[in-house]
């Protein structure tokens, strides 16, 4: 089943629920950068805080997935990396250079919008 | 607690143990009486003694004497140990030292042994079996009461590192939002992960946007103890949270630069005051930002 993705404003929104697999990161992937492209969205929020665990592999997919919707000219945040879960990836070394982290799915719009707001004009 | 193993004894030794008890039973009494006198004098059982009325001292005498009885003679040694382990805790506890206990033993050894001398001339065969019995009765006391005081002295170290864990991992709530961590003492594995743990478990329930980890109270950092920090300031950002860290001593500034530590997208402040100073100067930054953006038209 194909993850939704909700629109807000110049944003688009996304909760992933339960480990993916390579054929719903490839899914996901392509219809997020068809949307961003469709609406001219300025940032994406991916929420996880429904997901127990996130290995080497998920975390590879979300980065990459952020430097892509970069190219598109959308910022990423990820919201709600649950403390076990950002204890694991913190000890395994993993990293989300390309996307901006966030308590929640609040701080993580408020995020966004700093990121994405150009001086004088808003958002 | 764990089963005590009563102690392997070869035919011959059981033997000796019980020729030594028949010949020690009827001189029980007496012994113990010595004993007394003997031990009221010394400065670590004195006030020991003193403590317990002469009722108690003859029935717990009484209780051990069975007890001995029982594990020398028909070769039952589960209460008499248990009861030796018992008094070994009691008293490492207590704080006597263990080096203590030689000289109850010495005062035993040669109130037995000069009743041994008495008979000895009669019969030599009879009188070196008691004495054999005798020591190897001491030997195997000994040998649990030192287990005691080793296992004893084992809880009370895990006791304290387990206190000590817990004192110094306090997270306090400065602002809204805000949180310190004063990292005290000497930061190992299982320190950092409780630290680490306690950490995101605030930054979730008090909604924290910044963390200020202060080591000024971190004795020693090497590349292990530099990592952990390290992952602990990472697992913080993953949630969103800025983080700086304060604290570092100029022996540990040069320590960090000389194993080549990277403590990467860590923000670093010379002290707790100004860490707090940077995260308020980070924070209103971004709350004018919302502001703005808000009122932008």
């Amino acid at each position: 089943m194909s993850v939704p993705i909700l629109k807000q404003g110049r944003f688009l929104v996304v909760a992933i629920q339960d480990e993916l697999e390579d054929g719903e990161w490839q899914t996901l992937r392509t219809d997020l950068l068809a949307r961003a492209g469709l609406h001219r969205s300025l940032g994406v929020l991916i929420d996880v805080s429904a997901m127990e665990i996130m290995d080497s592999y998920a975390t590879r997919m979300l980065d990459g997935l952020a430097r892509m919707l970069r190219f598109r000219g959308a910022e990423t945040v990820v919201a709600g990396i649950q403390p076990t879960v950002a204890f694991a990836m913190s000890r395994l070394g993993l990293r989300l250079s390309s996307a901006g982290t966030s308590l929640d799915l609040d701080d993580g719009l408020a995020e966004l919008r700093r990121r994405t707001t150009r001086r004088g004009h808003g958002v | 607690m764990t089963e005590l193993v009563p102690p392997t004894l070869r035919a011959d030794e059981r033997e000796k143990l019980a020729t030594y008890w028949h010949f020690f039973e009827p001189h029980a009494e007496a012994i113990n009486a010595e004993m007394l006198a003997v031990l009221e004098k010394m400065p670590n059982w004195a006030a020991m003694i003193h403590a317990m009325r002469p009722e108690e001292v003859a029935e717990q005498n009484k209780r051990s004497n069975a007890r001995t009885k029982a594990a020398l003679l028909e070769d039952d040694w589960k209460e008499y140990l248990a009861d030796l382990h018992q008094q070994g805790m009691g008293y490492a506890k207590a704080g006597i030292s263990f080096a203590a206990w030689f000289e109850i033993i010495a005062v035993f050894r040669d109130a037995v042994r000069h009743r041994i001398a008495e008979v000895a001339a009669k019969d030599i065969h009879h009188a070196t079996s008691v004495g054999e019995g005798m020591n190897r009765h001491l030997d195997i006391a000994m040998s649990y009461l030192g287990e005691a005081y080793l296992a004893t002295k084992e809880e009370i170290i895990r006791d304290q590192q387990e206190a000590i864990r817990e004192l110094s991992t306090p997270v306090l709530q400065v602002r809204d939002r805000l949180l310190i961590i004063p990292v005290v003492g000497l930061v190992d594995t299982h320190r950092a992960r409780f630290l680490t743990e306690g950490l995101l478990r605030a930054i979730r329930e008090r909604r924290a946007r910044g963390v200020v980890m202060d080591i000024t109270g971190v004795p020693i950092v090497d590349s292990k103890v530099a990592n952990h920090l390290a992952q602990a300031c990472e697992a913080a950002r993953l949630m969103g949270a800025i983080v700086v860290m304060t604290g570092i001593s100029s022996e540990i500034a040069q320590t960090l630069v000389a194993i080549g530590a990277q403590l990467r997208g860590v923000r670093m402040v010379g002290d707790l005051q100004g860490g707090i100073e940077e995260i308020d100067r980070v924070l209103a930054r971004t709350d004018a930002l919302d502001d703005e953006i808000e009122a932008a038209p």
